[in-house]
């Protein structure tokens, strides 16, 4: 075909054929033309120029590397779960449930953790109000490291709200051996306050050491609530290493929320505590 | 030196002084428990003492003859409050050694 009659068809047509495009030689297209081509040599220049920025916040990378979630940034609001947790909850699988997970409250008969720490010296300890009628009728009670007993007993009385519960009200009894094969043994009825068990001698090499539990119950008026435990160490007045069991009850209908523990002779005390609401 | 109520919740810790009528109530209960010290001393030495008399009552027995000296020994752990009538006569029945063993010689078996 003669170039006079291509052009004659372009003309006529108003447009070039795709196979004449196909083959167009790049160097052909100068002039504005030109300035629209991408040289292989700028292809190769602008891929070696990029550099891939670290990913930064609770996922994070290095350059275009994997990304990882940081260490010890994953919350409770990160997580997809089917409901709003309450304190004290636990996360539990539901596969049924949005995300898989539900927050539901501890399963009967778990020990959940109410409160612990090191109480500082002083005459008085008073456990407020972390009874929960609602969760737990029994708690356990740890005291470890107790120090500042001078051959005196840790004396125990309710509390309600703020109330100290000093009526005599408390009926009593411990019974314990001694390294040396003796008993030791005591009991009172009506009295302010209940030991929890036999004197003991706190000193730092000879700490004493507590366990008990507290059964609340709410709608009893007469001994519902009681406390059962044990309390061992070494008494330098006797010379014997001890443990003794003790019980008592308090013959009253205050509905108690907390206790207050003191040593006989107003000693200050300090020790390491922990209480456990044991789960319906 | 104060004295202190430590209040402890589930929400923290509070540590109040004692004042006031509470704290004339606590002195005074502190007096009253250090004017009982020579009764409760009296106390453990009567169990010191009763330890020892139930280790040799054995001696008691029908076919058993008790020594002399194990007699003159559990007569003289009886009279202990009525030869001892002071808490300074207390404190040396009750004195130990570092180790913890009673350093008066009324406490060993002869």
């Amino acid at each position: 075909m003669t170039k006079a009659r291509q052009l004659a068809d372009l003309i006529s047509s108003g447009s070039i054929e795709t196979a004449e495009i196909t083959s167009l030689d790049a160097a052909k297209l100068t002039g504005n033309i030109a300035d629209a081509r991408v040289p292989a040599s700028a292809v190769t220049q602008h891929a070696n120029n990029y550099t891939h920025p670290n990913h930064s916040g609770e996922v994070t990378s290095t350059a275009d590397g994997a990304t990882v979630i940081t260490d010890n940034i994953v919350d409770e609001a990160n997580l997809k779960v089917s409901n709003t947790p309450t304190n004290g909850y636990m996360l539990t699988a539901q596969s049924g449930n949005t995300g898989g997970l539900t927050w539901a409250d501890a399963p009967s008969g778990t020990h959940v953790k109410l409160v612990s720490g090191s109480a500082s010296s002083s005459v008085n300890h008073d456990f407020q109000n972390f009874m929960d009628t609602s969760k737990y009728n029994s708690y356990m009670v740890q005291f470890s490291k107790v120090i500042g007993l001078a051959s005196n007993a840790l004396h125990f009385q309710f509390v309600a709200n703020t109330t100290v519960l000093t009526n005599s009200n408390y009926w009593w009894a411990f019974h314990g051996h001694r390294s040396t094969n003796n008993e030791i043994v005591n009991y009172g009825e009506q009295s302010a306050q209940a030991p929890l068990g036999s004197a003991m001698v706190g000193s730092s090499g000879n700490a004493a050491n507590y366990l008990f539990h507290i059964y609340n119950n709410p709608n009893s008026t007469n001994m519902g609530n009681n406390v059962y435990g044990h309390n061992w160490g070494y008494r330098s007045d006797l010379g014997d290493y001890l443990f003794t069991d003790y019980a008592f009850g308090f013959n009253n209908s205050h509905n108690v929320t907390g206790f207050r523990v003191h040593a006989e002779g107003n000693d200050a005390t300090t020790f390491d505590y922990a209480i456990y609401g044991i789960a319906k | 030196m104060a004295e202190y109520n430590n209040i402890i919740r589930l929400e923290g810790v509070t540590r109040v002084e004692i004042t006031g009528e509470e704290l004339t109530k606590l002195e005074a209960d502190r007096t009253a428990f250090a004017n009982k010290s020579s009764e409760r001393k009296l106390e453990v030495i009567k169990q010191l003492r009763l330890d020892r008399l139930k280790e040799t009552d054995w001696y008691s027995n029908s076919d058993v003859t008790m020594p002399d000296n194990v007699k003159t020994w559990r007569q003289t752990l009886r009279d202990l409050p009525a030869n001892h009538s002071n808490e300074t006569a207390y404190d040396a029945l009750l004195a130990r050694d570092k180790d913890g063993n009673l350093t008066h010689s009324v406490w060993s078996k002869p």
